[in-house]
């Protein structure tokens, strides 16, 4: 073997090291996320003003997931502003890749056309969406939601009791942190930026 | 509802003795939205007498119905209550903050726009009528949630 060939030989094992250690650095970067949000989620489809959305639509973005309804005068639009400047905070570079989804479990008064409106009025990279009663249901159980619907609708100006979580989901749609509307922004933006990567 | 709102704001000189003892700081609304239906009036009372001042009631010239809430966490969830009234306690301060007590506009009846002023008139419990103009402040572009009280 001449010794052209070993000094290629070389250089490549050195390269194809520095990859494989850049690479296991990367991954250990990503911050560690606890058993009890390893087992909550998981995909969904539900109607958006553009037709049927899923979780698996947001795959390679990371995004920020919220459950309410467009009547809530308090809580949900300060969770939504949060998360606007959460996706702001997290930077420049990463605009295109984070994304919110405002889940209404009110499906009555909130149809896909009203939540589209809605959801883009603070930020377009937020989709509204909901479904029947049975799939906010399912969605619930899974992603660990508690929300009561009155018995009585009549009153068209009726509350929604809802979880208030904001969940951080990562490019491959799995849940790896659990925020709410008092969160500071700032902070959820740095837990953003490691699934970022 | 427009007239009886008139006719408070003609009346408040007549009957601001009590209310002379408050002062408000602050007051803004929240911008929702334009397909929502409701939306949220924020302040701080500050109460400038040795007696409580106590508030049984509200109305606005931007909502068909007003009303005192409060969020609270119940079991696990956010569950909003109505309340019938809150005291403003002697030189003291009640706030009206997101998260906590807010003023429900509820069925907005007519289009909110950045830097309108919504009229606000509340009743004491002796009669009397302190009103105030809040503002509406939109809270998108990095102003922050807890922004509002500094």
């Amino acid at each position: 073997m001449n010794k052209s060939v070993v000094k290629y030989l070389l250089i490549a094992a050195v390269l194809i090291s520095a990859i494989g250690i850049s690479l296991w650095l990367v991954q250990m970067q990503k911050p560690v996320v606890p058993a009890a949000l390893q087992t909550m989620g998981g995909d969904f489809q539900l109607e958006s003003d553009s037709g049927p959305l899923g979780l698996s639509d947001f795959r390679g973005k990371t995004t920020l997931v919220f459950f309410g309804y467009t009547h809530c005068p308090d809580v949900c639009p300060m969770a939504l502003g949060v998360m606007v400047d959460a996706m702001r905070l997290a930077g420049e570079s990463a605009a295109d890749r984070v994304a919110g989804i405002f889940i209404s479990v009110d499906p009555q008064r909130d149809t896909p056309a009203l939540l589209g409106q809605y959801a883009a009025f603070f930020d377009k990279r937020i989709k509204g969406v909901t479904g029947t009663h049975a799939q906010l249901g399912k969605i619930a159980r899974e992603w660990r939601v508690d929300y009561h619907l009155p018995e009585d609708s009549s009153d068209n100006n009726y509350a929604v009791e809802h979880s208030n979580f904001i969940y951080l989901v990562n490019q491959d749609g799995k849940i790896v942190d659990l925020f709410d509307e008092e969160t500071d922004a700032a902070l959820i933006a740095d837990r953003m930026r490691p699934w970022l990567r | 509802m427009k007239w009886v709102l008139l006719a408070l704001l003609i009346l408040l000189p007549a009957q601001a003795a009590y209310a002379a003892d408050m002062m408000v700081k602050d007051a803004w609304v929240r911008l929702m939205p334009p397909v929502a239906q409701n939306s949220a009036v924020y302040m701080t009372l500050k109460n400038m007498s040795d007696a409580d001042i106590r508030i049984v009631d509200v109305s606005t010239d931007a909502a068909s119905s007003n009303g005192f809430h409060t969020m609270r966490m119940q079991d696990g969830k956010m569950v909003m209550h109505h309340v019938d009234s809150v005291i403003v306690p002697a030189q003291g301060e009640f706030s009206f903050v997101p998260g906590g007590f807010h003023i429900m506009l509820a069925g907005l009846s007519r289009e909110l726009h950045e830097k309108d002023v919504v009229n606000v008139v509340l009743t004491l419990a002796d009669g009397g009528h302190f009103t105030l103009q809040a503002v509406v402040r939109d809270m998108r572009m990095g102003h922050g949630q807890h922004g509002g009280m500094h």
